[in-house]
Parts: structure tokens; C-alpha cells; sequence
């Protein structure tokens, strides 16, 4: 869907952005981390034109970016930014309506997406015509977020979203995002800082130092392979074997078997949960039952270690 | 029983308007027109149904401090206001009947009264937003026009003047308001695509804001005469001008000289209130596709207005006010009944001329507050 071609852009003699490529396929929720001034929010920001590289070629679907007309693009690409950026004057409603409204459909069809991307959302009804200014972090970026799927763009590009919500707040909109993202199969560029939320949501997670690209890989190969310093920097040295057993279901690590003593835990939370919740109770074997009740088998503390 | 929390603001006024009919006069009567007169205090002159209105506007006002009753201090400033207007009209009419050349002009007392009474008006009039300032212009309003349509206050002295000049004040009115909208209007036109221009290239603003700072520090007398010389000098080279009506005298140089002062205010809120933009609005607005000219018409207009209307209430009173001094070099309005009472020693002919100059200027802000619309939508009802 998105490819790269040696994409270079130059701030005051310094590469803010020294020769990228980058594939990322339909469907892939891909995330971009590094440091602050690694490039990123750049590299994203070339994707709908907000930037024009200097050199190289942004092709999206096969077409060079830099070749359509920038507004057209534009309407055609999700878009959103961690200070969320809502029109002050405008109701959440017509916050919302603001791309359908350029893209000029008609009203009876502006007003049906609104209300349905309010429920996606999870947003209360009675917000529609609330100022912005009268809505919390949360209420707003999830504004910001219906803004941004309005049109159903196939794209969505995302700088640090939730990078100014209170962790409970962020947990949540991460969880939603993901649903979404499941449910409409769409395109997500994501720029972060925080490994947590990349390993979390994405399929692609590309690591960028000054510019470059360090690493491009699923979150279980960054993990089982860094590739140099920084990336173990960004896993964090010493918690990366805990990181590794947040990508694993409980079920996934189940074998047969009954133990009336072992304490219950849900097939569906990850293998670091599980770790945890050993340490706390001081057992080694846990009983893995599903939320209805149906015994699945246990979970044996070796069995968490990958051999 | 719940303790008294008096309004912080209110108090020491309310205080003030007790103390200060106690040793300023509220009105002086003088045998005729040009000797100075005798003062007479509010507790010594003061009776009948006017003073009856006075002490129950001031008791009421007491009660509404202590119990902060902000729509309940409106009604009652007002009644302090038109009282005291009343109480002065009775006595020059009970002086007139004695003796009818007598003069009975407002005296300090009633003037820092009057301006407790408003400054009252106006703080209760903020606690309470819109409707408590639409309250208070209608009252006033009222009050007003029952005093003068009932012609208690003819025998005033001020009234006497407005009578001798009647055929003047409304031509002088109409004259004052013309050299205003002859200035702001034209710098409007000027003043608001310069203010954008300033923003966007930051090196037109740096030229352009300082040196209007510039002419902004030059005395308005000073800047008057500066027009003299070249606009004479004009009118001689091209005598169409000169036929046109343009000489170093009259409408042209005042007009000229309040456009120059009429910049700063209009240029400057407008390059201010752009950049008041949040950087991230307009990023989000060109992230989602608007073109350039969507961004200024639906955002960066809507988002600059309220503080270009603020610009243009400042430059319109400043006008207003500049525009009374403009009568020394011949531009007429009412700054020529103002000096023509200053220089003849009459200061009821005086007030005749500032008072309509001061109203002018308080309807303009007030009307200009009024329309400027709230900074965000409303919150869901």
C-alpha cells in the first residue's frame, strides 16, 4: 500500500530524514518509534504531503504522492496528532463532519456517519454539539480519532495520539483502536515513543535512529533479535523476556492435564500476566478456564520459558 | 444565621457613595451664566419624590452588596443614577422660579457619585454577563428619557445651553460621527489585509508594526499640525483638491491623522489575533485537507475575529476621543462646542459638548462587546 524509495529530507544541513525505504502492506498497523529527532514524525508527515522529501519517491498504491493534488490526498488519509488539533469553533458534530463536509456529501449522509462514528467511538450522543473545549483528553482525541475515520479512508496516519492521555485513559483507546483496526481492516501509520504501545498494536514495527532505518520487524523477531544498542535500549535491557511473554496467550501455552489445588486464570490474558500472578500466589502450575466456566488445561511455569 | 459575605468590589464603592455627599456639593447655583456659584450639598437641597427614589436606589444597593444580588445592584445603581440626575433638575427648578437668570450647574458631588454609581453599575453588570448588561442599558436608557422628555431637568444649566444651542448640537453630532467613520472605515478596508499580510510575512511585519508604534507616541495636537503644512501645500499645487475640499484645515487633516492613529489597533490585533491560531488547529486543518483558503475563511478568520473586533472597539473610542481635539484645527463636531465653553470660561457649555462625545463612546464599546460572539460554541443545553 506504502513504499519508500530512498525518501531524504534535510532540515538546516541536517538530515532530518537520510534515505528511508519502507514497504507497509495493506491491512498492516505499523509503527514507527525511535527517540525525539530520530525522523519520525517526518517520515510520517511525507506520507500525506505535509512534508515533500527533498529526494526519493513516496508511492501510495503505486502512486507518487507528490504527483496528486496535496488537498485531494489528503481527504483520501486519516490524520492524527497528539495535540489533537479540533476546531475550536466548531461543535464535536461538525469537528467530525469536517472532511465529509469538503469532500461535499449531502447532509442526510453527514449526519448518519456522525452519529455512527459517535457510537464506534464510544462517545456520548449528547456531546454532538459540546465545545471541544468542553471535553476531557480522552472525550477529545476520540473525537480527534471519528475526525479522522470520517471519510472511511483505507489510510490512517497517527503521531503519537495518545501520547498525552493518563495511562487508564490510554490503555483504553489502545484497546479500541485495535478493535477498529480489526473489524475495518484498515492501514495504520503509527509514530510512538513507547515500546509498550508499539508491541502492543502494531505487525510492523520500524525503529528509526537519525534518519534511518534500524530495524524493520514484527514484534516478535524485534524482540527475539534486536538488532543493535538502541533497539535493546528501547526493550528495555533487563524486562525484554517479560516483554516477549506479553505476546503470548495463557492458551497458547496450555498442555492437558487437571489440578484441583491450581489457582484460575483466563486463556485469553498474556503469559506475562500469568508469570505474575505465579510470583503472587507462590505456585508453579495455574488452571486455565475460559470465562464460561470450561476447564482447558494448565499452565506450568516451564512451560512459560520458549525452549 | 449564615455569616454576611459582602461583594469585595462593590463594598468600598458603596462606602464612597455614602461619604461623599456628605462634604462634596452636588450642585453649585450661581446669580447668571459667566460668575461662579455657591455649593449646595445633597442633604440640603434634596426633597420631594427625587430624593425618595435616591435613598431607597442607595438602601437597595447596601442590600444587594451584602447579600451579592448582582441583577439586584443593576436596578439599583440606576435608580442611584437617575435619582440624583432628578434631584439636581428639582433644585435649579426651584432656583429658576426665585430667580430666572440663576444658573444651577452639577457639582463635584454629583459627578464622583455618578461615576461610583456607574463603576457599580458596570462591575454588577460583569457578575451577571449579557442580560445584566442589556438590563442596565435599557434601565439607564429609560431613566433617561423619562427625565428628559418630562422637563425636570430644563431649568438645569447645562439643559439652558443645550437649549441655546439645540440647531448646533445635532449638526456638530452628525459631523463628529462623519470624521469618525471617515477614518476607521477606509483604515478598516487598509488596516485588516496589512494586519495579514504582517502576519504572514514576517518581515512586513517587523517594518510596518514598529512604525506605526511610532506615530501612535505622537501627541494628537502635535500630529495635527504636522497636517497642516503638507496638505496646505497640496490644495495650492492641485487646486481641484483645494475644490475637493482639501486644505491644511478642516475635515481633511483630522481624518488624515486619525487613519494614522487607527492602524495600530486594527493592524496589529489582526496579526495578533492570527497567531493566536493554536499551531495545532491549523496543522489538523491541513492534515485532513483544506486547502489554504478553507484554513483562512473557515478557521483562522473565524478563530482572529474576536480579537480584531477588540481592535477596532479600541480604535473606534480612540477616534471618538481624538476626534474632539481635531476641532482645533477647524474640523468642527463636537469638540467645537467642547472648547468653545472651554475657552469662553462656560463649563456647562463645556459639558454640553464633552458629555454627547463620552456617550458616543461608551454606546460604540458597548455595542461592539455586544455583537462580538462567544470564543466557542455553547456547551450542549
Amino acid at each position: 500500500m506504502i513504499r519508500l524509495e530512498q525518501v531524504r529530507r534535510t532540515y538546516g544541513g541536517r538530515d532530518a530524514v537520510a534515505g528511508v525505504d519502507l514497504v507497509v502492506e495493506r491491512g498492516a498497523f505499523c509503527a514507527l518509534i525511535g527517540k525525539s529527532g530520530s525522523g519520525k514524525s517526518t517520515l510520517l508527515r511525507m506520507i500525506n504531503r505535509l512534508v515533500e522529501p527533498d529526494s526519493g519517491r513516496v508511492l501510495l498504491n503505486g502512486d507518487d504522492v507528490c504527483s496528486l493534488p496535496p488537498e485531494q490526498l489528503r481527504r483520501q488519509i486519516g490524520y492524527v496528532i497528539q495535540s489533537v488539533g479540533l476546531f475550536p469553533h466548531w461543535s464535536v458534530a461538525r469537528n467530525i463532519a469536517a472532511v465529509p463536509v469538503l469532500l461535499g456529501w449531502q447532509r442526510a449522509r453527514i449526519q448518519a456517519r456522525v452519529v455512527e462514528l459517535m457510537a464506534l467511538l464510544d462517545l456520548d450522543p449528547a456531546l454532538a454539539e459540546a465545545a471541544p473545549a468542553a471535553l476531557s483528553g480522552g472525550q477529545a482525541q476520540r473525537v480527534g480519532v471519528a475526525r479522522a475515520l470520517a471519510a472511511d479512508p483505507d489510510l490512517l496516519l497517527m503521531d503519537e495520539p495518545f501520547g498525552a492521555l493518563d495511562p487508564v485513559t490510554r490503555t483504553t483507546l489502545q484497546t479500541e483502536l485495535l478493535r477498529i483496526q480489526r473489524e475495518t481492516g484498515k492501514t495504520v501509520v503509527f509514530v510512538t515513543h513507547d515500546m509498550d504501545e508499539a508491541l502492543r498494536l502494531a505487525s510492523q514495527v520500524v525503529v528509526l535512529e537519525q534518519g534511518r532505518v534500524v530495524q524493520d520487524a514484527t514484534p516478535a523477531d524485534l524482540l527475539a533479535h534486536p538488532a543493535n544498542d538502541l533497539v535493546r535500549d528501547l526493550l528495555g535491557r533487563w524486562d525484554s523476556g517479560l516483554r516477549r511473554l506479553a505476546l503470548r496467550t495463557v492458551l497458547a501455552a496450555t498442555r492437558p492435564g487437571a489440578d484441583a489445588a491450581a489457582p484460575l486464570i483466563r486463556p485469553d490474558s498474556d503469559c506475562r500476566a500469568a508469570l505474575s500472578r505465579m510470583a503472587e500466589l507462590g505456585v508453579s502450575v495455574l488452571t486455565v478456564q475460559s470465562e464460561d466456566g470450561r476447564h482447558l488445561g494448565l499452565l506450568h511455569l516451564a512451560d512459560l520459558i520458549p525452549g | 444565621m449564615r455569616r454576611l459575605s459582602p461583594d469585595p468590589v462593590l463594598l468600598p464603592l458603596v462606602a464612597l457613595l455614602g461619604a461623599v455627599p456628605l462634604w462634596f456639593a452636588v450642585v453649585t447655583v450661581a446669580r447668571n451664566r459667566l460668575v461662579s456659584g455657591r455649593p449646595m450639598l445633597l442633604l440640603d437641597a434634596a426633597h420631594g419624590p427625587a430624593a425618595i427614589v435616591e435613598l431607597a436606589g442607595m438602601a437597595l444597593l447596601v442590600i444587594a452588596t451584602l447579600s451579592r444580588l448582582p441583577l439586584l445592584a443593576i436596578l439599583a445603581s440606576a435608580l442611584v443614577i437617575g435619582g440624583l440626575v432628578w434631584i439636581a433638575g428639582d433644585i435649579a427648578q426651584a432656583q429658576v422660579v426665585t430667580q430666572p437668570t440663576a444658573r444651577v450647574s452639577l457639582g463635584a458631588g454629583f459627578w464622583l457619585m455618578q461615576a461610583l454609581a456607574a463603576l457599580s453599575l458596570v462591575e454588577a453588570a460583569r457578575q451577571t454577563g449579557r442580560s445584566g448588561t442589556a438590563l442596565a442599558i435599557t434601565l439607564l436608557g429609560a431613566a433617561a428619557a423619562a427625565l428628559l422628555m418630562s422637563g425636570t431637568l430644563d431649568a438645569l444649566s447645562i439643559l439652558r445651553e443645550y437649549f441655546n444651542r439645540r440647531d448646533v448640537l445635532g449638526p456638530a453630532l452628525l459631523r463628529h460621527i462623519e470624521i469618525v467613520a471617515m477614518a476607521v472605515l477606509p483604515t478598516l478596508l487598509v488596516g485588516v489585509p496589512l494586519g495579514v499580510g504582517c502576519y504572514r510575512r514576517a518581515g512586513l511585519g517587523r517594518l510596518v508594526l514598529p512604525i506605526l508604534s511610532v506615530v501612535q507616541t505622537i501627541p494628537s495636537i502635535a500630529l495635527f499640525g504636522l497636517m497642516l503644512a503638507p496638505l496646505a501645500a497640496l490644495a495650492a499645487w492641485q487646486p481641484a483638491l483645494a475644490r475637493a475640499g482639501i486644505s491644511g484645515v478642516g475635515m481633511a487633516p483630522a481624518v488624515l491623522a486619525l487613519m494614522l492613529y487607527s492602524f495600530l489597533p486594527i493592524v496589529s490585533n489582526t496579526t495578533a489575533g492570527l497567531a493566536s491560531v493554536p499551531e495545532a488547529v491549523r496543522d489538523a486543518a491541513r492534515g485532513i485537507g483544506m486547502t489554504n483558503r478553507q484554513i483562512f475563511w473557515q478557521v483562522e478568520t473565524r478563530l482572529a475575529f474576536p480579537a480584531l473586533l477588540a481592535g477596532l472597539r479600541i480604535t473606534i473610542v480612540q477616534a471618538i476621543g481624538l476626534a474632539a481635539v481635531a476641532a482645533l484645527i477647524g474640523a468642527g463636531g463636537l469638540g467645537a462646542i467642547m472648547f468653545d465653553g472651554l475657552f469662553t470660561g462656560a463649563l456647562d457649555l463645556a459639558l454640553l459638548g464633552a458629555i454627547p462625545i463620552i456617550g458616543l463612546a461608551v454606546i460604540a464599546d458597548l455595542l461592539l462587546r455586544l455583537i462580538s460572539p462567544p470564543a466557542t460554541p455553547r456547551a450542549t443545553s
